[in-house]
């Protein structure tokens, strides 16, 4: 960790709290909506990630 | 008869503007993808120092909150460009430290390709199949503030394994970001294309960065 004086480290704190305090109400919308699809297609989801992974590990191995 | 015809004038209508949102979207995101590479490349150029995580954090999401404020107006543009610009500023350092590495050019240029095959490839799967990933949103959301929370905690009390499992939760994250937003997109859930822009671009940002991370720590001869 870079060295932060006591000012800066609350700063941040205060910070990241107003940051939660926006940030709340999109995702409680975006929870909501989850909760109202109508079609939920999970395989359809995992299928593309599991590939991702698949492809970070082969650029892993690349370098 | 009447109605019919007006359902399918309507219909016409919406799969026009999810086009036009669809082309705007990519057109704004090719510039500032342009643009925040420039500013990148100036700040490494200029040899600038790292921000700071204040500076940093306080810039980031200043002109994020700007840019979603000023979303539906002309001044929106100007604040998605200066978000991206910023961001490519806090790039460039992190570039060049890695660049001064031994096989640093190569862990750069490919996290760069693998972040444009992953963006390109999760793009062309939900544009080809058309498939809703409404459903996720939420769950991408908390997962999002759970990693941002846990990248924080792993910068404060320098840990960096946690650093290691918050980029990999990232590369999932964001990539699930990149099928949702262009799923609402197609489908008419997302209808600003700046907002549209912002999200893809932080994917993409942020998709980068874990990758570098990644890399950086497991690539190589060890």
């Amino acid at each position: 960790m870079e060295h932060m004086s006591t000012w800066e480290a609350l700063l941040l704190g205060v910070l990241v709290v107003l940051v939660l305090f926006w940030m709340g109400p999109g995702v409680k919308v975006m929870l909501e909506r989850s909760r109202q699809a109508e079609t939920r297609d999970w395989r359809g989801f995992l299928w593309p990630i599991v590939l991702v992974v698949l492809f970070v590990f082969l650029l892993i191995k690349m370098v | 008869m009447r109605t019919i015809d007006k359902t399918v004038v309507r219909s016409e209508q919406s799969v026009l503007a999810t086009n036009k949102v669809l082309r705007n979207t990519y057109g704004l995101l090719s510039l500032t993808l342009l643009f925040s590479a420039a500013c990148a490349g100036l700040a490494a150029m200029m040899n600038m120092p790292p921000m700071g995580i204040l500076i940093t954090f306080a810039g980031y999401f200043g002109f994020l909150f700007l840019t979603t404020r000023f979303a539906n107006s002309g001044l929106g543009l100007l604040f998605v460009f200066a978000l991206t610009g910023f961001m490519g500023l806090t790039l460039g350092p992190i570039i060049s430290m890695y660049l001064s590495i031994p096989n640093g050019s190569q862990i750069v240029m490919t996290a760069m390709g693998g972040t444009g095959v992953i963006f390109l490839g999760l793009s062309g799967y939900v544009l080809t199949t058309r498939k809703d990933f409404s459903f996720i949103g939420g769950f991408l959301m908390v997962g999002i503030l759970v990693a941002f929370l846990a990248g924080l905690g792993a910068f404060f009390f320098n840990m960096p394994g946690l650093s290691l499992a918050v980029s990999a939760m990232f590369v999932l994250l964001m990539s699930g970001l990149i099928l949702y937003q262009t799923s609402e997109i197609i489908h008419g859930g997302e209808t600003n294309y700046i907002l549209a822009t912002v999200t893809l671009f932080v994917s993409i940002y942020n998709l980068f960065l874990s990758l570098l991370h990644l890399l950086g720590a497991f690539g190589g001869d060890d």
